[in-house]
């Protein structure tokens, strides 16, 4: 298809050139600023920034006066977002199964169509609908019979105080995620040759036994829908500040309000600015963010590619 | 009935009952979020779509004029800005799929696609609003715009590469100039860049992450131009629902509801664009 290559092309290929570099440029600024403001905190407070779960903010200068641990904040991100892939694993399975396998034609497009919806919905409506709705909904029915009843177990060990916590910015998460896992999984189950399912109908077997064939036959893309999923849910902002509680705790108790990475750095960054460090440090928590992001979609990817029919 | 297909039928029902689950919030927010919205712009009438904000202590909670002026100037602005980067972008990679650069800005632009929005909002911080020491709705504008860039990239490309081969083989034959060739391919491929466009458009009217540190917000004007704070639906529903105040939770939740309305439009007109692609 390409004609050699003249003038002419080469006019084109330079003038088009240029715009395109502006999007890796956007990248590598992005980068290069998370790491660059970040540094000056290191300086002070060395690695210990990410270990250390103390957030005092004051006008004398750390180490002495002021002190930014961002440990509840990585911690607050890790536990939301690892309940939210967990739950909307088991949806988005049962959802693609469904869409494939059960439903008629008419309900797949329907299906299709609310899962589109879904995917695009400004996440400041999920956070308002997860404030008002959801939160309060889960503490009543799901929060409070758990602690009431196991609360034996750490993970349920503390009383819900309001409905903002951590477990309902994880209910939230996976919420929201969903339509993202059924885009990788559903266009992973739809590449299993025709030829294999057709032979597993032949043997006879009932549905149960079919899907739990082909699932397995797609096993890396359920590991790597849950490190893209986790990219995904540790990424978001306006959702999960409104329901995550902001406090700065740290524990199992998933019951408790707390900070995740991108609340900490949307409640507290216009103050930051009368503090010193302060800034640099919730700098540093957005490169801790970009580094959890690069890490788990990398692996993500990798699984993704070790599917082959 | 033996076990097995007492387990089948168990199963089918479970996932049923699991999509369901995981569908059902959907309506849910749109039930609600109408429901809780749609009074209050009932009860202010007209006000709420002309006027400001009120003080907390009025007895009426005024209007959100300066959030839908403010979401409306920066998603255009944002548009002009991004649309022309993004495509000639994408355009790129689709007339030279082997050049190096392609690969490069195939990958920067999937990572873009995954970093945190609140990130973009820190960059265009540090290098817009750091310096000049003022909060700007050019500042609001150039973020929403690198949220856009990866999705019209994305999107135009594809359009780009579904262009039937044939054609192109047909338009060089005739011995037209790349240049336009690029044109042709473009026009034929205009409705999946309208969609890509949509798409854009639709992300960055929903997003308040971005616009925390460089928007910012300004409730007291209409509009003050583009060096001056701006408000933003998504931003005004996300900082006025979390004060304690009656009046102002009004106003998020009218504007939870004008902001669905908006959104549920966008998502009806992109369909409708989609439906119609054929060669």
């Amino acid at each position: 298809m390409r004609p050699k290559s003249s003038r002419q092309d080469l006019i084109v290929f330079y003038s088009l050139a240029a715009p395109t570099s502006i999007v890796i440029i956007i990248l590598l600024l992005m980068l290069a600023t998370q790491l660059g403001l970040s540094i000056p905190v290191f300086n002070v407070q060395g690695l210990s920034t990410l270990t250390t779960t103390v957030w005092r903010p004051s006008y004398t200068p750390p180490p002495d006066g002021a002190w930014y641990g961002l440990l509840p904040a990585i911690w607050g991100t890790m536990t939301s977002s690892i309940i939210a892939v967990f739950l909307s694993m088991i949806l988005s399975l049962s959802l693609v199964v469904v869409i494939e396998e059960v439903a008629s034609r008419r309900f797949r497009e329907a299906f299709s169509t609310i899962v589109d919806l879904m995917a695009g919905m400004p996440t400041v409506i999920f956070g308002v609908w997860g404030l008002a709705f959801l939160g309060p909904t889960l503490e009543k029915w799901v929060m409070s019979p758990l602690h009431s009843y196991l609360s034996f177990i750490p993970l349920f060990s503390c009383e819900p105080l309001s409905g903002a916590t951590v477990f309902t910015a994880g209910v939230l998460l996976s919420v929201m995620i969903v339509p993202f896992m059924v885009a990788i999984i559903q266009e992973n189950y739809r590449a299993i040759p025709v030829t294999l399912k057709e032979a597993a109908w032949s043997l006879g077997m009932t549905r149960y036994e079919y899907v739990k064939l082909n699932i397995n036959m797609i096993r890396p893309v359920i590991v790597s829908a849950l490190l893209l999923g986790f990219g995904r849910a540790s990424s978001e902002t306006a959702a999960v500040t409104l329901v995550v509680g902001n406090s700065y705790n740290i524990g199992y108790c998933i019951f408790q309000p707390a900070y995740t990475i991108s609340s900490l750095i949307a409640n507290q960054f216009t103050e930051a600015q009368d503090f010193p460090y302060m800034m640099n440090a919730l700098f540093a928590g957005g490169l801790a963010l970009l580094i959890i992001g690069i890490i788990v979609n990398s692996i993500g990817i990798i699984y993704l590619r070790r599917v082959r029919f | 009935m033996d076990t097995r297909r007492l387990k089948d039928k168990i199963f089918t029902i479970t996932i049923i009952v699991l999509s369901i689950i995981a569908i059902a919030p959907v309506f849910h927010i749109i039930v609600y979020v109408s429901y809780r919205g749609l009074p209050i712009i009932l009860e202010s009438g007209l006000e709420f779509f002309t006027s400001l904000p009120n003080a907390v202590t009025d007895p009426k909670p005024g209007g959100i004029a300066q959030a839908i002026i403010g979401t409306l100037y920066l998603t255009a602005t944002a548009s002009i800005i991004a649309v022309p980067i993004a495509t000639l972008a994408a355009v790129f990679s689709s007339e030279f799929p082997r050049s190096r650069l392609t690969h490069v800005v195939r990958a920067a632009s999937r990572s873009l696609l995954e970093v945190a929005t609140i990130i973009v909002g820190m960059l265009v911080f540090a290098l817009l609003v750091l310096p000049t020491g003022r909060f700007t709705a050019l500042a609001g504008s150039v973020a929403l715009a690198i949220v856009m860039i990866p999705y019209v990239y994305t999107y135009v490309e594809l359009a780009m590469l579904s262009v039937p081969r044939t054609y192109v083989e047909a338009a060089y034959s005739l011995g037209m100039s790349r240049a336009l060739v690029i044109y042709h391919k473009l026009r034929i491929a205009r409705r999946g860049v309208a969609r890509g466009l949509m798409i854009g458009v639709t992300k960055a009217m929903g997003e308040t992450a971005p616009l925390l540190f460089t928007a910012f917000g300004a409730r007291n004007v209409l509009f003050g131009g583009p060096l001056e704070p701006i408000d933003a639906l998504p931003l005004m529903i996300f900082q006025f629902m979390q004060t304690g105040y009656d009046n102002w939770i009004k106003l998020a939740w009218g504007g939870a509801f004008v902001l669905l309305i908006s959104y549920l439009t966008l998502f009806i007109i992109t369909r409708v664009v989609v439906k119609e692609v054929k060669y």
